[in-house]
């Protein structure tokens, strides 16, 4: 009966309903939307940025001091051995290990005009089966990627810029170990396409070896990256792994600055933390909003039904169940609020999926996608639906209170 | 709580109701002292202000006194908890408001049952008791229809079936003719008077409309809080 009474207080005053109900869609919809994007910028960092930039990464202790980021002081010179040495470590938690040689250089068009054209790049040598640059790889609009070690890949803008394609070749001129000029005429063997045009413009590929060879640093690398079956592991793995290297490289050439993911994003991790606290927030501002929205249009309502539930009262039926009478009422509508709300947050989650939100170039300097879509995750729906009632509960039990608190005369008396 | 083998159904001992209004203390009831037997038919006659609709309320369980005793079937029902008065009242009293206060999203069947559904009656018990009520206030032919869809005398006959439906020892009328006019009204009573004497239902109604209060056969006259007068009216008088 108490059910049955709500469910047809709920039809027959549809107005004070609509406002719940409302107020509860709303709530759940921007929190289904907030968290949602929220989960695809963190995921994006997790699943795309920490295993891209290694979970463990090894690079020369003067990296960070040198003048020019790409010059070749800093390198770590026997990342050979260091490479072996982590090998022979056997450390089951480790997936993967390689070697990176990032290099400043300058793309010149393969020409035998009187102006080729040209452009300052950042060229990074990989293995041809490299577990890292993910967005070239997987960007590839043409070709492949470094087809047996071969040739260069390069973005379709860089392409454009220095009127390369697909089969022909580009000069890449490099400054070596002894700063002498070095050039080579390479094959274009793919040409990708990233979201991030500054990326697209300032990056290529080539083989590990061939360029340390050009670089004539051999057994040399930028950085070694690690790869690991579990990242919370990083912080574990970066210690044993500087312990190993301490004493195996001791005596080589240099101090190794081994750091995991968390270090190595720290910046991007705190700006994160950032982002989510201030999110949160914001989700935390819509609760309230609607919390206080819900409680006034359920305290108005209970006052002008006074009479009905004094009536209730004076027939019989217990403050208690009038209290849960009044509640049941509410859940109801916040029931079908939440819904709603699911509803409309899916249709503004796949907007938004299709579209992407453009987060503006700061995502990008971080090496996040410019354009992030949201992550759905069926646990978040429900714990914004769940939330979103619970928060309606609690705002009607202050007009439930109010309402128990006065005697039946009171109730009577003031309805006539 | 008082138990005592007792023949009067109700007896209020000494009753005083103060309202605070600020500083300012209202005396609604000074001492009322007042008992009713089975099968009485009570009005409470007096001018707006006096105290008919507090010393209702009081005896109804809906109001507490600030000082005196209610008891009603023999126990002591002034100095119970809000559960026991609800329990009370749901039990022993039935109410008719002057406003008929039907629940406007139940039906004439579903607003009878009501208070059986709250007592846990079973369901079968329960139509028979309500089919006989509806036939009683001669609403058969209206079972399904909402209050709004009602004129005032039948809310108001609603209001009856529904004050009897738990078979109460006492029903509490408030002014159960002020918002019907004067055809209905004494329709109204005619089927209150029907009740007290067909099914012994005892009856304590306010009124201040001197052709309604001739239906009873005990007239209390209420002024200031006090009781000033008690009259019983002849069977000649009331039908004349």
């Amino acid at each position: 009966m108490i059910c049955s009474l709500a469910l047809r207080g709920a039809v027959k005053h549809w107005k004070r309903s609509l406002v719940t109900a409302g107020a509860v869609a709303v709530s759940c919809a921007v929190m289904i939307a907030i968290g949602s994007l929220l989960n695809g910028v963190n995921s994006s960092f997790l699943e795309s940025v920490v295993p891209n930039s290694g979970h463990v990464r090894i690079e020369s202790a003067d990296a960070d001091k040198a003048a020019n980021p790409l010059g070749l002081s800093t390198l770590v010179a026997d990342a050979d051995g260091a490479v072996e040495a982590i090998r022979t470590q056997g450390d089951p938690r480790i997936g993967a290990v390689e070697k990176l040689l990032s290099f400043g250089a300058i793309l010149v068009e393969d020409t035998s005009g009187p102006d080729p054209r040209n452009l300052a790049m950042r060229g990074i040598g990989v293995a041809s089966d490299t577990r890292f640059a993910d967005n070239a790889r997987y960007g590839l609009v043409e070709g492949g990627f470094l087809p047996g070690g071969e040739g260069i890949c390069l973005s379709q803008a860089a392409a454009r810029l220095v009127g390369a394609r697909l089969g022909g070749t580009v000069l890449v001129l490099v400054q070596d170990r002894s700063s002498q000029p070095w050039y080579e005429s390479l094959k274009v063997t793919g040409i990708f396409r990233t979201e991030s045009r500054d990326f697209d413009e300032t990056t290529f590929y080539i083989a590990e070896p061939r360029a340390a060879e050009m670089l004539d640093v051999p057994g040399s690398a930028r950085e070694i990256r690690l790869l690991l079956a579990k990242p919370d592991a990083a912080r574990e793995v970066a210690r044993s792994v500087a312990a190993s290297l301490a004493v195996s490289m001791a005596g080589g050439s240099g101090r190794l600055l081994v750091q995991p993911w968390q270090e190595i994003n720290a910046s991007i991790v705190g700006l994160l933390v950032f982002v989510n606290v201030m999110l949160g927030i914001i989700m935390a501002l819509f609760a309230v909003v609607a919390g206080t929205i819900i409680a006034n249009s359920s305290l108005m309502s209970v006052m002008e039904r006074l009479q009905e539930y004094g009536t209730m009262r004076a027939i019989g039926l217990r403050a208690r169940s009038l209290g849960k009478l009044i509640l049941l009422e509410e859940a109801i509508n916040s029931l079908v609020g939440a819904l709603v709300g699911m509803a409309l947050g899916s249709v503004v989650v796949s907007l938004l999926m299709r579209n992407g939100l453009d987060l503006g170039g700061m995502m990008e300097s971080l090496g996040l996608s410019r354009y992030n879509r949201p992550r759905v995750d069926v646990l978040w729906y429900a714990g914004c639906a769940v939330a979103s009632v619970a928060v309606c509960l609690v705002a009607t039990g202050r007009a439930a209170r109010a309402v128990g608190s006065r005697s039946v005369a009171e109730s009577l008396v003031t309805a006539a | 709580m008082e138990h005592r083998q007792h023949h009067d159904i109700l007896e209020v001992k000494g009753v005083t109701k103060e309202y605070h209004l600020g500083k300012t203390v209202i005396e609604a009831l000074r001492g009322v002292d007042l008992a009713v037997a089975p099968g009485d038919f009570v009005s409470i006659v007096g001018p707006s202000g006096c105290g008919k609709t507090t010393l209702l309320n009081i005896i109804g369980c809906i109001d507490k006194p600030t000082s005196g005793a209610v008891i009603l079937d023999g126990v002591d029902v002034s100095t119970f908890d809000d559960n026991r008065e609800a329990d009370t009242r749901l039990a022993r009293i039935g109410f008719i408001f002057q406003s008929f206060n039907l629940v406007g999203v139940l039906d004439v069947r579903e607003n009878i049952e009501f208070p059986l559904i709250l007592a846990k009656v079973p369901k079968a018990e329960r139509k028979a008791r309500v089919d006989y009520l509806v036939d009683l206030v001669g609403l058969a032919d209206f079972v399904g229809h909402k209050p709004d869809e009602l004129s005032g005398g039948q809310r108001q006959r609603v209001a009856i079936a529904r004050a009897l439906v738990n078979k109460p020892s006492l029903v509490i009328a408030d002014e159960p003719t002020a918002n019907l006019d004067s055809a209905t009204s004494l329709v109204i009573m005619e089927a209150m008077r029907r009740l007290n004497e067909e099914e012994k239902v005892t009856f304590i109604f306010s009124t201040h409309n001197e052709l309604i209060e001739k239906y009873a056969k005990r007239i209390l006259s209420i002024k200031d809080g006090r009781i000033t007068g008690e009259r019983r009216v002849a069977a000649a008088e009331a039908l004349a």
